[in-house]
Order: structure tokens, then C-alpha cells, then sequence
């Protein structure tokens, strides 16, 4: 019974440094790269070079100078803008096709909606400017049939960017929000309407309060991504307005300044985190 | 004398502060169908995982035909365990999934696919090999984890809930079929459910757990009969549980002092005034008049509800004077209108003694 | 049941919904066959003249090739990683193994235009410099977390028990890893791994920031515009937009046939 199991020795446990390498490479060029980060936001620029002392001159600079706080509400503008734009658009969208549509069209509209994820981004928002410029063909299509008599001037403004970046979170949005519909179980829109609910009742009531954290955390990433993001605003809203990562990258390329670029990166951060924990406790709130 | 072939030693388990099995010692002979049985959080998966070599005990140890294994990891282990959700490798074909512990003893193909095909022919998968794992059915998942398992000889098979996933008349043929293939083994089955029928039905030595302890331990038909607890009588089927004290002592009786009369026993030694618990089974409650020497009669009741069953009626009955409710299960021929008015007895070795304990 | 009360006022969302979603797809594709010089309108005629100039462009066609290249290494190096990661942790269940697994999956709450940022500067000041390396690095830097999140979701108790199943039956660690568990996980790193090429073949800024002569696909198209709007951008965009296409769909096959192999 036992021939076949000779006691082996035990092997070495390989298991135990599988994630090591992973581990390694986040710390190399994850947290050291922030670390010196932060370390560069307080060095001292001296005439375009980077002198090793230590001040807090930037972080001075970064808030008295308008041009950069005005660069802060630009972009939480713009964010908001956009956060409230797409949820408003992506959620009719995404509860039509969980409620109103077959299962088979269902699969078949939703992949549709998310297929234009896969063209570039870069890319996409350069279509966009396409369309919206004075020349583009939104204009000239208006142009053609009348509406208008001379061209609308959306190109290079914040009603560009707001456009480039609610047409790709409706996109995600949609895909989201719909997951998060089709998880509520239809056992609770009967029993409500068996009990007499209008269906929009049933909206208000039910299928409403109980997507919401989902959407909540569609906005929240929504937000995240978008004010971050460096290519909209920089293709499509020009230079008539400056955003953060926009105020980051002049300070890169134009004046060199790395100090200020990683003061107002870590700015950055530290406005995402201190939205995510005001958010973390609005959702456990919700979670009666 | 006998070497033992599984022997716990002082075996406990604790997460923190939660304990979920407290110093049981057991031991099974070679060749036994053992069945862990308990309740959801008795303890009885954590034991057979740490016999299986998946959980370390926090004290104690574990031996096998001698061996203290406490500390060898389950590809080591003299164990093979069958999973609840029998864990078959879905990239697998039956054959390879059956042949995989032979594979990693290095056991060559030819030989292999052999001893896979009998495997697959003693479970009745005769000509399954080729099949594979979403092609088969949930009764037949679970003969091709079992076929796994003793492909391999082990000396030990452990049984996690094996039939807990299937319809109740494949769940009856499996039994059977377990207890005869464990015969044709000889091997020592451990086998987890919660079950009581089942274990009655295939167990050689019941082993009953509540929370982490010992409740009782042996055949199903002295488990069933004369349960060791309070726990395990209940646990076991449906009784009728009355408080009683001993009234007076006689050759080899009992006579005791209940809400429903006098009581008279034929277990137990007890000092006169003792407290004790007495259980009475449904089927041991008998309608008529009494009959045989022995019968002790309770006096009258009133049927209250009849349910239908098939095979019993199943009554609930007021007893004449007093607020005691009884279960019954009448014959099914017997004609029990309700309202009905009846005169109980019962045999005295049926009555079941049990010591007043807080449980 | 109520499904058909108002279908007409669902379609017609729908409809306008698509219609806005793909706007600049259509836009885009329309005017890369533009005869004329601007990417606007009016159409005239359809040509294939840009398509010619873009594959002609050799800068073009090389950032499609450094594209593919960057993506295909970082991906399978984010993936490798991960993959072990994530079943090295599956199997050590801990604090600690808590702990290690929010740092791995700690950049997804960065920007990736800090995340960049930060490589730079320390590329620059290690004198390691910007290159294509320092863009794979950059974006295994954002794909592994994301690699590792999906593959250990996957990871859930019927594989432990297959785990333990493997082990019981006599399988060491190395056997149970690739005879058993690659196996199983095959399709969902797969998955991970064209979802991985996806998104580096996409990503703009940290390939913007560490790339030095040698640039990525979305850098060169960002470089084309600035030199002014021509159709040559539709057509390459076009282009670009079709090799996404064709690996998302390689994606949603892996999928696909994961559902069959059953789990």
C-alpha cells in the first residue's frame, strides 16, 4: 500500500517567492518613483538646475500663484462637469437595455456601445476636434441644412474637452451602470409591482436606491481618470484653458521646473485621496 | 494488540478565539466505515481537513497504522480526500483526471491507463475514459473523484460530504454502493455529512459531533437506541423528551416519576431521587391496550393532528391531565381520526435514560 | 410583461445613443478616403492616397511596429508576474499576503501621468534615459496591477480545492502549477493578456514622456497632428482602430471559450 510513497524530502517552497518578483518590480518602479517624487517637490531651483537643498518654496509658489490655482478649479470644473453629464446620459441608456430590450439584443447593443473603446484615444479625440472645429462637420453640417449662419465655435473651448471626455464615459459608464442593473433581482421589481407600483415608482423606489453605489462608483473613477487626463483638454480644448495635467506638463517641457511639476502631481494625488475618503464614507452610509 | 489504523491523539482546533474542535481522542480499526456526523459548525470538516493534512492541528497528533503524520503534507499522507465539490480537473478527461495520482508516482502510461480503466469499472464508469469532466453528470462527477481516490490504494479514504449534492434516490443507490465498494477494499472510509439516515445507513462506528465535541460514539443501532446524551438523542431522530426523577429502584428497573405517570426503565442505575431526562422515540409510543408483561401503561391521550407519511402516521397527542404534547408514529393502518381518544403504553427497554445535564 | 410598453422610445435612445457614440468612429473613417487635403468636409470622392502616404510614412510604420513590440513584452512580462503573484498569494493566505496584494494593486489609484512622471525622473537621474524600454517598463508598471486584480479574482475556492485535490494525489508544487492550475487559468490570462496589449497599445502619456526618438503609435499620431490636420491621421487612426479591433475580439474569443471549458 504504501511502495509508491517513499517519504520525500521536503521541497523547497517555491510558492512562498512567487510574488516576489512582482513585489520587487512595483517597489523599484512604483514607490521609488513616487518617493523621489516627493523628494523633488522640495528641492530648490536655482536658475533652470535642480539644487539638492531643501525648501518649501514651491509649495508656496504652487499656492499663491493664480495661474496655478486657477489650473486646480479649472480642472475640478471640468471633472464635475463631465461626472455629472455622463451619469446623466449613460444611466437612461444602460436601464433601457437592462429593462426594455431582449436578452440577445442586449448583448449584441452593449457590445456596439463599448466596441469604439478600442479606438485610440489619441485618436478619438483628434475625430472629435474633426467634428467640432469651425470647418469640422458638425458645422458643416449645420451649415448645409440652415439651422445656423455661421459656424458654432466649439473647437478649442471647455465644451470641447467636456465633449471629448463625456463621450468616453458614457461608454464605461454604460457598461458599468448596466452591469450593476441586470445583478438587481427581478424578484424585487415584481413583488413591487404585484404590490401596485407604477413602473416609475419601481424606478424611483427600487431599481434607483439600489444602483446607486454602483453609480457612485462609476463617478468616483469617472472623476479619478478625468482629472488626470493630459491628451482631451490638451487636443481639444487648446490653450484658452489650462487644466492640471496640462499646468504639469508646461512645467516639464516648457520651463523644466521638475520641483513644481511633482508638487502639483503630488497636489493631485492628494485631491483624489481626499475625495476618495469623503466618498468611502457617503457609500458605507448607504449601506443600511 | 490490533495496530490501529487511525488513531487521534488529544486533537484540537482553535482560530483565535474561536474553537472548533476541544481534545478528542479516537481511534478506528483497520478495514471500518467511519461517519463523522454533526451539525453545520460541529467541528467535523475541520477534523477530517486535519486528517486529510490540509489544516494543522493546534494540539495533538495524528497516527496511521503507527505513524505519527502529524506534520506531512497531504501528497505524503497515506489519506486521499474526496471534496464536496468533488475538485475533478476541468482540462482533464476522465481517464487523465482518474490516472493523475499514478501519473505523479511515476507509474508508466501503459500501466496508468489500466488501473484507471478498473478504477472506472468498480464505480460502475466502465468505457467513461475518454468523456470529459462537463460531460458527465453530478453522480457521475462523484464516482470519478472516487475512482480517483482508490485508483491510488490509500490507506485512508476521507469523504467530505460526498453525497450532499445529489438527488435523494441516487443519494440512497450511492450509499449502498459506497458501503459495498468500501467492503471490497478493506480500506477505512471517513466520511462527513450531516445526515443521520445516511450515517445510520452506511456507518460501521457513528461518530457524533457537537461543537467540537464528542457527543456520542458507535454503531448507528446503539446510537439510535440508546444515545449517550441528550444532544445525541435528539440529533438522531425524532423523540419525545420528558423530565422525570427516579421513584424507586428494582431488579434490573427503574421506575420513575413523570408528567405522564409512572415510568418504568430497564437501562441505567440511578439513586433514588436522582433527576433524570427520559426520551421516548415516536415509534416506541404504542396505541391499545398493553400488552406483554412487561408494558408500562401511560394512560390515556387525544390525538390532536394526523399527517399521512406513507409508511407511519405521524400524531401529535395530548396526554389526559397534564400539558405534555407527545409525538407519535402510529401504524399506517392503524385508523387515527382526530379527536380521537387512545390509550398509550410503552415497552420499558425502550425507554431511554438520560443524565440531566445542561446542554 | 411590462417590456412592452414604450420599446419605440427605448429604440429611439438607443439609436440616438449609438448615433453619438460612434460619431468619431464614422467621422474619422469617412475622411481617412478624402481625396482632398482637410480631413473635413466636403467629401470628395473616395481615395486611398492617405492610406498609401501613411504605410508609406516610415515613421509611422515604425512607431506601429515599436507599438507592437512594447505591448507585446510588457504584457507578457505584466502577465507572468502577475500570474505568479497571484497564485503564490492564493495559496498563502495571510495578513501579510493581505498587505502585499494592496501594494500590488496599488497604481491603479495613481494617474498614469504621475506614474510617468515619476519614471522620469528617476530614468534622468539614474542616467538610465528614456527609450522604449523605459515605456514597456512604464506600462508593465500599470499593467500588472490590473493583471493581477483580474487573475486573483479568478482565483475562488473550487480552485482550492482542485489546489488541495492535486496535492493530496501526490503532485509537488512545480506539478500542481503547471500541470493543473496554468491550465485551468489559461483562459483568463490569456484574457489578461490581450486586455494588458490593449491597453498599452492605446496609452499615450507615459509613452509620451519616456520615449525619446524611437516613439509608440499614439505618440506619432499626437507628433502628425501637431504638424497640422491632414486625412494621413484618419488613416492611420483607422489603421490603429482596426489592430485594437482585432485583438479585442481575440479577447472576447478567450472568453468565450472559457464558458465552454466549464470551471
Amino acid at each position: 500500500m504504501t511502495a509508491n510513497r517513499a517519504t520525500q524530502p521536503q521541497p523547497f517552497d517555491m510558492v512562498r517567492w512567487m510574488a516576489w518578483p512582482a513585489v520587487l518590480f512595483t517597489a523599484v518602479f512604483f514607490i521609488l518613483p513616487l518617493i523621489v517624487m516627493i523628494g523633488v517637490s522640495f528641492w530648490d531651483r536655482k536658475a533652470g538646475s535642480l539644487a539638492a537643498a531643501w525648501t518649501m518654496q514651491n509649495y508656496v509658489k504652487f499656492f499663491t500663484r493664480d495661474f496655478l490655482l486657477a489650473a486646480l478649479v479649472n480642472s475640478l470644473e471640468v471633472t464635475l462637469l463631465t461626472t455629472v453629464l455622463a451619469v446623466i446620459l449613460a444611466y437612461p441608456f444602460a436601464y433601457v437595455l437592462a429593462f426594455n430590450v431582449s436578452r440577445r439584443w442586449q448583448k449584441i447593443i452593449l457590445l456596439l456601445a463599448i466596441l469604439p473603446f478600442w479606438t485610440s484615444y489619441v485618436v478619438r479625440s483628434y475625430s472629435w476636434l474633426l467634428i467640432v472645429s469651425e470647418n469640422g462637420f458638425l458645422n458643416g453640417l449645420l451649415l448645409r441644412i440652415g439651422l445656423i449662419a455661421e459656424p458654432l465655435k466649439i473647437a478649442y473651448t471647455r465644451y470641447a474637452t467636456v465633449l471629448g471626455f463625456v463621450h468616453f464615459f458614457v461608454m464605461l459608464l454604460t457598461l458599468t451602470i448596466y452591469a450593476n442593473l441586470i445583478q438587481i433581482s427581478g424578484s424585487y421589481i415584481k413583488a413591487a409591482q404585484d404590490l401596485g407600483a407604477s413602473r416609475l415608482t419601481v424606478l424611483r423606489r427600487i431599481i434607483l436606491p439600489l444602483s446607486l453605489p454602483g453609480v457612485a462608483v462609476g463617478a468616483f473613477l469617472t472623476f479619478v481618470i478625468t482629472i488626470g487626463d493630459y491628451v482631451t483638454p490638451q487636443i481639444l480644448g487648446g490653450n484658452t484653458e489650462v487644466l492640471i495635467p496640462q499646468a504639469i506638463m508646461l512645467q516639464i517641457v516648457r520651463s523644466a521646473d521638475w520641483a513644481m511639476a511633482s508638487v502639483m502631481s503630488l497636489v493631485l494625488m492628494l485631491l483624489v485621496t481626499a475625495v476618495y475618503l469623503v466618498f468611502q464614507r457617503h457609500l458605507r452610509m448607504d449601506r443600511l | 494488540m490490533n495496530a490501529h489504523a487511525v488513531e487521534i491523539r488529544d486533537v484540537s482546533k482553535s482560530y483565535g478565539e474561536l474553537v472548533a474542535l476541544l481534545r478528542l481522542s479516537l481511534a478506528f480499526k483497520p478495514g471500518e466505515y467511519v461517519v463523522l456526523l454533526g451539525p453545520s459548525g460541529s467541528g467535523k470538516t475541520t477534523l477530517l481537513s486535519i486528517l486529510g493534512g490540509f489544516t494543522a492541528p493546534t494540539t495533538g497528533t495524528i497516527h496511521i497504522d503507527g505513524r505519527d503524520i502529524t506534520h506531512m503534507p497531504p501528497a505524503q499522507r497515506p489519506t486521499v480526500t474526496v471534496f464536496q465539490d468533488y475538485a475533478l480537473f476541468p482540462h482533464m478527461s476522465v481517464a487523465e483526471n482518474v490516472a493523475f495520482g499514478l501519473e505523479m508516482r511515476r507509474v508508466p502510461r501503459l500501466e496508468r491507463r489500466q488501473q484507471a480503466a478498473q478504477a472506472l469499472a468498480l464505480v460502475g464508469l466502465d468505457g467513461f475514459g475518454e468523456r470529459r469532466v462537463h460531460e458527465v453528470s453530478g453522480g457521475q462527477r462523484q464516482r470519478v473523484a472516487l475512482a480517483r481516490a482508490i485508483v491510488i490504494e490509500p490507506a485512508v479514504l476521507l469523504l467530505d460530504e460526498p453525497l450532499g449534492a445529489l438527488d435523494l434516490k441516487i443519494r440512497r443507490q450511492m450509499q449502498g454502493e459506497l458501503h459495498a465498494l468500501q467492503r471490497s477494499l478493506n480500506a477505512t472510509f471517513i466520511h462527513v455529512t450531516h445526515d443521520q439516515e445516511e450515517a445510520m445507513s452506511i456507518a460501521d462506528t457513528i461518530v457524533l459531533l457537537n461543537k467540537g465535541r464528542i457527543e456520542d460514539i458507535g454503531p448507528p443501532e446503539r446510537v439510535y437506541r440508546r444515545p449517550a446524551s441528550l444532544f445525541a438523542a435528539t440529533f438522531m431522530g425524532d423523540t419525545n423528551i420528558i423530565e422525570g426523577t427516579v421513584a424507586a429502584v428494582g431488579d434490573g428497573e427503574v421506575a420513575l416519576d413523570t408528567p405522564l405517570g409512572r415510568v418504568v426503565a430497564t437501562s441505567g442505575s440511578k439513586a433514588i431521587g436522582a433527576k433524570v431526562t427520559l426520551s421516548i422515540r415516536p415509534e416506541s409510543l404504542r396505541a391499545g391496550k398493553a400488552s406483554g408483561g412487561q408494558a408500562c401503561p401511560l394512560g390515556s391521550a387525544t390525538i390532536e393532528d394526523v399527517v399521512f407519511q406513507g409508511t407511519h402516521r405521524r400524531c401529535h397527542a395530548t396526554v389526559d391531565g397534564g400539558n405534555s404534547r407527545l409525538l407519535l408514529s402510529l401504524p399506517a393502518d392503524t385508523p387515527v381520526p382526530a379527536d380521537a381518544r387512545i390509550e398509550l403504553w410503552v415497552r420499558p427497554e425502550e425507554v431511554i435514560l438520560i443524565d440531566r445535564e445542561d446542554e | 410583461m411590462a417590456r412592452t410598453r414604450t420599446p419605440l422610445l427605448s429604440w429611439l435612445l438607443i439609436a440616438v445613443m449609438l448615433v453619438f457614440i460612434y460619431l468619431p468612429v464614422f467621422v474619422l473613417v469617412l475622411f481617412s478616403f478624402q481625396s482632398g487635403d482637410l480631413p473635413v468636409p466636403p467629401l470628395d470622392g473616395p481615395s486611398l492616397k492617405w492610406y498609401v502616404r501613411a504605410l508609406g510614412n516610415d515613421r509611422l510604420t515604425g512607431a506601429l511596429w515599436n507599438s507592437l513590440v512594447v505591448g507585446v513584452l510588457s504584457s507578457a512580462f505584466a502577465t507572468g508576474l502577475a500570474s505568479l503573484a497571484a497564485y503564490g498569494l492564493f495559496r498563502h493566505q495571510s495578513r501579510a499576503a493581505g498587505k502585499v496584494r494592496m501594494l500590488l494593486m496599488a497604481p491603479l489609484t495613481v494617474s498614469y501621468l504621475i506614474i510617468g512622471l515619476g519614471l522620469l525622473f528617476v530614468f534622468n537621474l539614474s542616467g538610465f534615459g528614456r527609450s522604449l524600454l523605459a515605456v514597456g517598463i512604464g506600462h508593465a508598471v500599470i499593467n500588472l496591477p490590473l493583471c493581477f486584480a483580474i487573475i486573483y479574482s479568478q482565483m475562488g475556492d473550487h480552485l482550492r480545492n482542485i489546489d488541495n485535490a492535486a496535492h493530496d494525489l501526490g503532485a509537488g508544487d512545480f506539478a500542481t502549477m503547471f500541470r493543473v492550475i496554468m491550465p485551468i487559468m489559461m483562459p483568463s490570462i490569456l484574457a489578461v493578456f490581450c486586455l494588458s496589449f490593449t491597453l498599452s497599445w492605446d496609452e499615450f502619456i507615459i509613452a509620451f514622456l519616456l520615449s525619446r526618438f524611437e516613439v509608440t503609435l499614439p505618440v506619432m499620431i499626437f507628433e502628425l497632428m501637431r504638424a497640422g490636420l491632414t486625412p494621413e491621421v484618419n488613416a492611420a487612426g483607422t489603421i490603429v482602430f482596426a489592430i485594437s479591433f482585432a485583438a479585442a475580439v481575440t479577447a472576447a474569443i478567450a472568453v468565450m471559450f472559457r464558458g465552454e471549458r466549464g470551471r
